[in-house]
């Protein structure tokens, strides 16, 4: 007690030193580091607003996620699901009902079997047909029958050892001449054309197996460009078998021709002879 | 005098004091509000895309997603009730067995049709040779062929231009009977596959009529080939049938100037 008594006095007796001394002292002190708790205490604060407002925010993300595009995308996964369905009833209709595997295969089966048919054909018409047995005729047949457009060139002098030459100017009318010139000149021109025709056939047979081969083995979608192939081949074919018509019916007019320019010829000779009877009855 | 210092220095103190600035509590705080505000900031941003941007966006896919699908149903129902509904493709396979019912049976009658009238021994068997739809058999066919129209004259029958003519005539009448033997042959292997093709008309599916019809128009480019030889073979015949013509056209104006020159010696 006597330490505090003598405490007291000596404060007492120099306050307005304490004062000071205090006052110094309060502002001198470096100001407190508000020490660790006010820190603490502040940054909650401002953690807490942060993450208040960012979940106010992410809220509001996640509620136009569900409300605006969850709709949506639902719509969609709907519709996209319709659409699978629809697909799929599309594709068994094709795959069942427009391709099904085993009609696709049984129609490759098909061609093969007109292939195997048309061979046969074309084995028939390759049997040699030659009947001729004196050397010009056979000359003759074997030039007519060959095929082969090479051949044309020597079908004139053929011609004319079996059916003979154009006789000379002396030793026949000059009309006479002229129905022999024309008629044989349809004769040949007709056996040549013949030659032709044989060697444009083959052409054709082999150019209609080439596609038929194509055929068996194309798919079902592009067989219809085949068979439009096909059709310019057949639309060909008919051009060429009436340039072979044309050339048969112009064998035939040249044939009337001449019939024709007989009887005028026998008009022409019974009216000399009668002529010249007439002149012998006046003489 | 020390107190009135001593009240100045306290009194100059205080002044600084209050005057001094503020602790700036370090640069921590500042930061973490910057964060925070930058994250709000992105999340706004996000909210605004989703707003403006994606929804549009996924509007459109929506719309597109629903023309799709009536698309498709369109296209299904084009496919399925006009292109080739079902009912229609077995009519079409009902109407190809009919077909084959109605007129096979009646076409191949009137097609074997037998119209052979030879009567004769050698007319007869010419005749049945010729229609027999057979091709390895061109020696048979010469040997009727001779017995029917006789054989070539020997040399010492007939002049040499004669010999010639006959035995051409001879051979263009063989070679077309045997062009007509093979066309018929080649008839019937054409019927069998035109019987192919309809058979398979009464079970194909529509989208393999397209092999069926290439291959019957390749069949009728093969058939046109054919009717083309045949045609050729016409063309031969009737080209020797006009030389023949004028042949004998040839050799009369010979016999005329041979009958001429004879008569003109006979008169000297």
């Amino acid at each position: 007690m006597p330490t505090l008594t003598t405490i007291w006095n000596l404060l007492r007796a120099n306050k307005l030193r304490v004062i000071a001394l205090l006052l110094l002292v309060v502002l001198l002190v470096p100001p407190p580091a508000n020490a660790q708790i006010g820190f603490l205490t502040t940054l909650i604060n401002l953690v807490s607003s942060g993450l208040g407002s960012l979940n106010n925010v992410m809220t509001s993300v996640n509620n136009a996620l569900r409300t605006v595009i969850g709709p949506i995308l639902e719509g969609i996964g709907s519709t996209m699901n319709a659409v699978q369905q629809i697909m799929n009833a599309i594709f068994d209709f094709q795959r069942n009902v427009v391709y099904p595997e085993a009609a696709i295969n049984r129609a490759r089966g098909l061609v093969g079997q007109v292939m195997g048919i048309y061979g046969n054909i074309r084995g028939i018409w390759a049997t040699v047909v030659r009947s001729a047995t004196l050397p010009s005729p056979r000359s003759l047949e074997t030039i007519i029958l060959s095929k082969n457009p090479a051949q044309i060139g020597s079908v004139g002098a053929s011609f004319s050892s079996v059916y003979t030459p154009l006789p000379p100017a002396t030793e026949a009318h000059s009309w006479q001449r002229d129905l022999i010139d024309s008629s044989d000149a349809a004769s040949q021109a007709a056996m040549k054309r013949a030659i032709a025709i044989d060697a444009i056939a083959d052409q054709e047979l082999e150019a209609a197996e080439q596609m038929l081969s194509a055929l068996a083995s194309t798919a079902p979608g592009t067989a219809e460009m085949i068979g439009a192939q096909a059709g310019a081949w057949l639309v060909r074919s008919n051009a060429y078998t009436q340039q072979a018509m044309a050339e048969l019916m112009r064998l035939r007019a040249v044939e009337l021709a001449g019939q024709g320019a007989r009887i005028k010829e026998a008009a022409r000779f019974t009216r000399q002879t009668r002529n010249k009877l007439t002149e012998l009855n006046r003489r | 005098m020390i107190i009135k210092l001593l009240a100045l220095t306290l009194a100059l103190v205080l002044l600084c004091g209050m005057l001094a600035p503020q602790p700036v509590y370090a640069q921590g705080f500042g930061g973490l509000t910057a964060i925070v505000s930058a994250i709000n900031g992105v999340a706004g941003s996000v909210l605004t895309f989703i707003n403006s941007t994606m929804r549009p966006l996924l509007d459109g896919i929506r719309t597109a997603a629903n023309q799709l699908q009536t698309f498709l149903g369109q296209l299904r129902s084009l496919w399925e009730q006009i292109v080739w509904p079902l009912g229609e493709i077995d009519r079409i396979r009902g109407l190809a067995q009919q077909l084959i019912s109605q007129f096979r049976g009646r076409m191949n009658a009137l097609y074997f049709l037998g119209v052979n009238s030879a009567q004769l021994p050698n007319p007869a068997s010419l005749e049945s040779i010729v229609r027999n739809r057979q091709v390895n058999d061109h020696a048979a066919l010469v040997s009727a062929y001779t017995r029917t129209y006789g054989v070539l004259p020997a040399a010492n029958d007939a002049h040499p231009e004669e010999r010639n003519l006959v035995d051409v005539d001879d051979a263009m009448a063989i070679n077309q009977l045997m062009t007509l033997k093979q066309a018929d042959a080649g008839a019937d292997q054409t019927l069998r596959a035109a019987e192919a093709i309809e058979e398979e008309a009464t079970r194909m599916a529509p989208g393999t009529a397209a092999y069926a019809s290439a291959a019957a128009y390749l069949a009728a480019v093969q058939s046109q080939a054919h009717m083309q030889k045949m045609i050729a073979g016409q063309l031969r015949q009737e080209a020797a049938r006009l030389a023949h013509e004028t042949m004998l056209l040839k050799r009369g104006a010979a016999f005329t100037r041979e009958s001429r020159n004879k008569m003109t010696e006979m008169s000297k």
